[in-house]
């Protein structure tokens, strides 16, 4: 086999490890005092890619994962629609055209869930099983 | 106040803003960056490139500050510095401005502000934001747009339709900028500049269209009357005076500009990037323009090769800059926030002419950097071949 369908068949294989992780893992959490309690797949994406700042007139600050973190690719991928190298491009339209900025990231789970259980107006996601009570379940992608 | 000190002014105020963000995590710098070298085959600068590789017509620097005062306030500063080295990296202050939103669908910007007269304007220096090495010159060269940035106030409303995100934003403003013209810069003054943008977007398409009107007083083109290489030039004509007067060379006090845009871009495994535009001036040497192109194009992993079909055409005027272009390009995403792009550039300029006066004949000049042959201009080639190599990184 050549090098390049070696390259290919690990990129598979990481891809679907990836999927089948967090294709049903990810919890998008909020404070638990949010009156929020569901909230459709296009209000995450426009929420989460600055085209707004509310869910339902609850406003709501976002904070995401590092782009280091395979939860990040699965969620841009999944919940936004954005590859990394489309999401790239898209955030530099918006940063560089004063039209929006990114969440600011935290470095882990347990990070956005000590910041979102501190914060009431404050969004963010993790894997399922990280959930703890400090946070209240808005849905799961 | 000198350039030089305005842009040491300006970055003392974005270190110090720096500085105190790191305490209150209120302040946020990006950066973009875009390196690389052109050539062609041609000995007259074309599209401001020779024969001989050119390493500051594509290369820019661009750093952004956007600084939010408190956490909760709707308020936050956004600065730019921008360098080219088509300016030889003098720093310039292309976005200084304050934004406020009053609400969720509504965000008002006032300040110095990018213009929006077409449809990638208010990003054409972020390189991994396109495809090309530069937006195609046809529409996006300095032919056509010669200023970027104006003075003013900026509205952005917000609407969601279904699965589409629909934004008007309305721009009013002016602008004094320097039109290098023969060997003067010649000032120019925009007043009452109205720019109206409509921009649907879903996840795969995105919808654009654009108006501008605005009124320009070019009073110094007096002084260019007097350069001796004009006088030179003028000399073919059999009565100067009258050339003047006809063409609009020596009074242009009241000219008035209109520009009108569509465009969209698909951009899923295929990409495809259209736009059309037509700028018509009244009372200006400068000729009323219409020009557009199409590209094509596939991402196949991290390779995205195109194709590009550009042109423009001019009337009114006897600056006649007609040529078509086809640019073939390979851009190579080497991160998820870097891109290397390769593009070959062939253009073929149209052999026309326009005859302002009984003998008097003026040749097409494509988007070639020299006066008509009649004036003492360099002979040009009708096919032009340009390549060119950009890095581009966002940070």
């Amino acid at each position: 086999m050549k090098l390049a369908n070696y390259a290919h068949l690990a990129l598979l294989v990481s891809l679907s490890f990836a999927s089948s992780a967090f294709a049903e893992g990810i919890a998008l959490i909020v404070h638990p005092s949010s009156t929020l309690s569901d909230a459709s797949k296009d209000e995450v994406k426009r929420l989460f890619l600055s085209k707004t700042d509310a869910i339902q007139g609850v406003k709501l600050k976002p904070v995401a994962q590092t782009p280091t973190q395979p939860i990040r690719v699965v969620f841009d991928e999944d919940a936004l629609g954005k590859s990394p190298s489309k999401s790239k491009a898209y955030w530099s339209r918006m940063i560089f055209t004063a039209s929006g900025t990114p969440p600011p990231q935290k470095e882990s789970s347990a990070e956005i869930i000590s910041w979102v259980s501190t914060h009431p107006d404050s969004i963010g996601y993790v894997e399922v099983e990280q959930v703890t009570d400090g946070v209240k379940i808005l849905k799961e992608i | 106040m000198d350039s030089r000190l305005k842009a040491l002014f300006l970055i003392s105020t974005c270190l110090m803003f720096t500085s105190q963000a790191s305490a209150n995590d209120s302040i946020r710098t990006d950066a973009f960056i875009t390196t690389g070298g052109s050539f062609s085959d041609s000995k007259v600068p074309f599209e401001g490139v020779e024969r001989d590789i050119n390493f500051n017509q594509l290369s820019r620097i661009g750093i952004n500050y956007i600084y939010t005062p408190k956490h909760n306030m709707p308020v936050t500063f956004t600065g730019q510095l921008l360098a080219r080295g088509i300016t030889q990296w003098a720093v310039e202050s292309e976005w200084a401005l304050v934004s406020y939103r009053p609400s969720s669908q509504w965000l008002i910007n006032t300040g110095k502000i990018r213009t929006a007269l077409l449809m990638l304007s208010q990003f054409h220096d972020v390189g991994v934001s396109y495809p090309w090495t530069t937006p195609p010159e046809e529409l996006y060269g300095f032919a056509n747009i010669p200023f970027t940035s104006m003075s003013g106030v900026e509205t952005v409303n917000t609407q969601f339709v279904g699965d589409w995100t629909v934004k008007t934003k309305l721009q009013i403003g002016s602008h004094k900028f320097k039109v290098p013209a023969v060997s003067i810069l010649v000032p120019v003054k925009l007043e009452q500049l109205y720019q109206f943008q409509i921009n649907a977007s879903s996840d795969t398409l995105t919808l654009h269209m654009g108006l501008t009107t605005g009124n320009f007083q070019a009073e110094e083109l007096t002084t260019l009357m007097q350069d001796p290489r004009v006088q030179a030039a003028l000399s073919v004509f059999p009565d100067p005076s009258a050339v003047t007067g006809a063409l609009n060379l020596a009074d242009t006090t009241n000219g008035s500009v209109e520009f009108g845009n569509f465009g969209f871009i698909y951009d899923d495994n295929f990409l495809v990037i259209a736009e059309g535009a037509k700028r018509r001036l009244s009372n200006s040497t400068f000729p009323t323009s219409q020009a557009g192109f199409i590209t094509l194009g596939y991402h196949y992993n991290q390779f995205t090769p195109h194709i590009t079909f550009s042109e423009i055409s001019t009337s009114n005027s006897i600056i006649l800059q007609e040529q078509k272009s086809v640019i073939l390009g390979l851009n190579i995403n080497t991160s998820s926030s870097s891109v290397l792009k390769f593009e070959i550039k062939h253009t073929e300029i149209g052999d026309g002419s326009v005859t302002p006066f009984p003998g008097i004949t003026i040749n097409n000049l494509g988007l070639y950097d020299t006066l008509p042959t009649i004036m003492g201009g360099d002979a040009i080639n009708f096919d032009v071949t340009k390549v060119s190599v950009t890095y581009s990184v966002v940070l």
